[in-house]
């Protein structure tokens, strides 16, 4: 079982934008900045757009599941529908919280609040055989590099600089990489790389 | 056209904040490639920190050094260089004049009067220039490597779009990209 941190960037390592909303759930970062080669492009994608799909859990901050913080205080069932994309049980982490909630075609979020350690446990408990995905936000994803808990890293790195968001790789420390597959497409640069903790964990 | 090509981490420095980028140093398979890439370059739009750390390729034995090193030096030489600095009292390499400020028009006028392109280093430098939507296209080389902190490719927080138009992956891991800018906003 692998865990793969997967996340569409810009080649500053913009992941998202500051100030999300409930109707701009990339904050400042426009919509189809980071995404664009996923809905213009899908066929010529589909090979990573279906890794990124197929994990047997998902693990993701509250941020990337919505624009409500603090205490649950209205009905909220993520972004995506209500038939999400993951088709598997998604771990939500939260400081506040909630019972499940499960979805058409598969998707149940799990509420997790005693942190990254054990949303990834409950995680590996639900992936049987298959990937668990650490999906995002960039806060989410570099909390799990800096843990030293990810084995790979599948980037799609958009053809745009950003300037200003919220940057995947900050706070991390050093690691070493090693490319598994570099593959460009029209739209989009999938890297896939390896992680090598400096202290060989 | 004007080109910026950069070496740097996969989280975007492209120096160390000390100033060192030993993590950078490429072999001799991707200094030969970036080589190439120099090739068109007739003049060179540098800062006062490139303009130092350059000097050695205008002194070194050519006839000792390793091949990509010793072609390298022989393009350098052969290269028209700008150094932009406000403090530096004198330039003394050849083939190198200093000027004060970084004067978009003038590079502009370069730009439409140079039978070859331009190319410019170092980022706070190429910040300026993205920020007058001087640059045309962009070569990134990411390292596979995360340093941390340090100084960041892009400098001045500009969006800029680029399209994807050739890309190349190197023995030692290092993934090189080649954009063309579509436009800056700032």
């Amino acid at each position: 079982m692998t865990v793969v941190a997967t996340m569409s960037i810009s080649l500053d390592n913009v992941g998202t934008g500051l100030h999300q909303t409930e109707e701009r759930p990339f904050g400042d970062v426009p919509e189809d900045a980071l995404h664009r080669w996923m809905f213009d492009a899908p066929q010529e994608n589909q090979p990573e757009i279906d890794a990124i799909l197929g994990a047997g859990a998902y693990v993701m901050g509250r941020n990337m599941f919505g624009p409500v913080r603090g205490e649950w205080d209205r009905d909220w069932r993520g972004w995506w529908g209500p038939n999400p994309p993951y088709h598997a049980p998604v771990f939500v982490l939260t400081h506040y919280p909630h019972d499940p909630i499960e979805m058409e075609g598969g998707t149940t979020f799990h509420f997790v609040t005693d942190g990254i350690h054990a949303a990834l446990d409950r995680a590996r408990e639900a992936a049987g055989d298959l990937n668990i995905h650490i999906a995002g936000g960039p806060t989410t994803t570099n909390a799990y590099l800096a843990a030293g808990l990810v084995d790979e890293l599948a980037l799609q790195i958009s053809p745009v600089v950003l300037g200003e968001g919220i940057r995947l790789l900050d706070g991390v420390g050093r690691l070493d990489l090693e490319p598994i597959a570099i593959r460009p497409t029209s739209l989009v640069t999938h890297a896939r790389y390896r992680v090598r903790y400096p202290d060989g964990a | 056209m004007l080109i910026y090509s950069a070496t740097g981490s996969l989280d975007g420095y492209f120096a160390e904040p000390d100033g060192s980028f030993d993590f950078a140093f490429p072999d001799e398979e991707l200094h030969t490639f970036v080589n190439e890439v120099h090739a068109t370059i007739g003049t060179l739009l540098i800062g006062r920190r490139s303009y130092e750390l350059m000097e050695p390729w205008d002194t070194m034995d050519i006839e000792t050094a390793d091949p990509a090193e010793a072609q390298f030096a022989r393009q350098w030489r052969e290269t028209d260089k700008v150094v932009y600095s406000s403090t530096l009292p004198e330039v003394t390499f050849p083939r190198t004049r200093l000027e004060r400020t970084f004067d978009p028009d003038a590079v502009a006028e370069l730009k439409a009067s140079s039978d070859r392109d331009l190319g410019i280093g170092g980022p706070e430098l190429a910040g300026a220039a993205f920020a007058a939507g001087l640059v045309d296209e962009v070569w990134t080389f990411l390292v596979p490597t995360v340093i941390g902190s340090g100084a960041p490719m892009f400098a001045g927080g500009h969006r800029i779009d680029l399209e994807l138009i050739d890309q190349h992956r190197f023995g030692n891991g290092t993934v090189g990209m080649h954009y063309r800018v579509n436009g800056t906003r700032s």
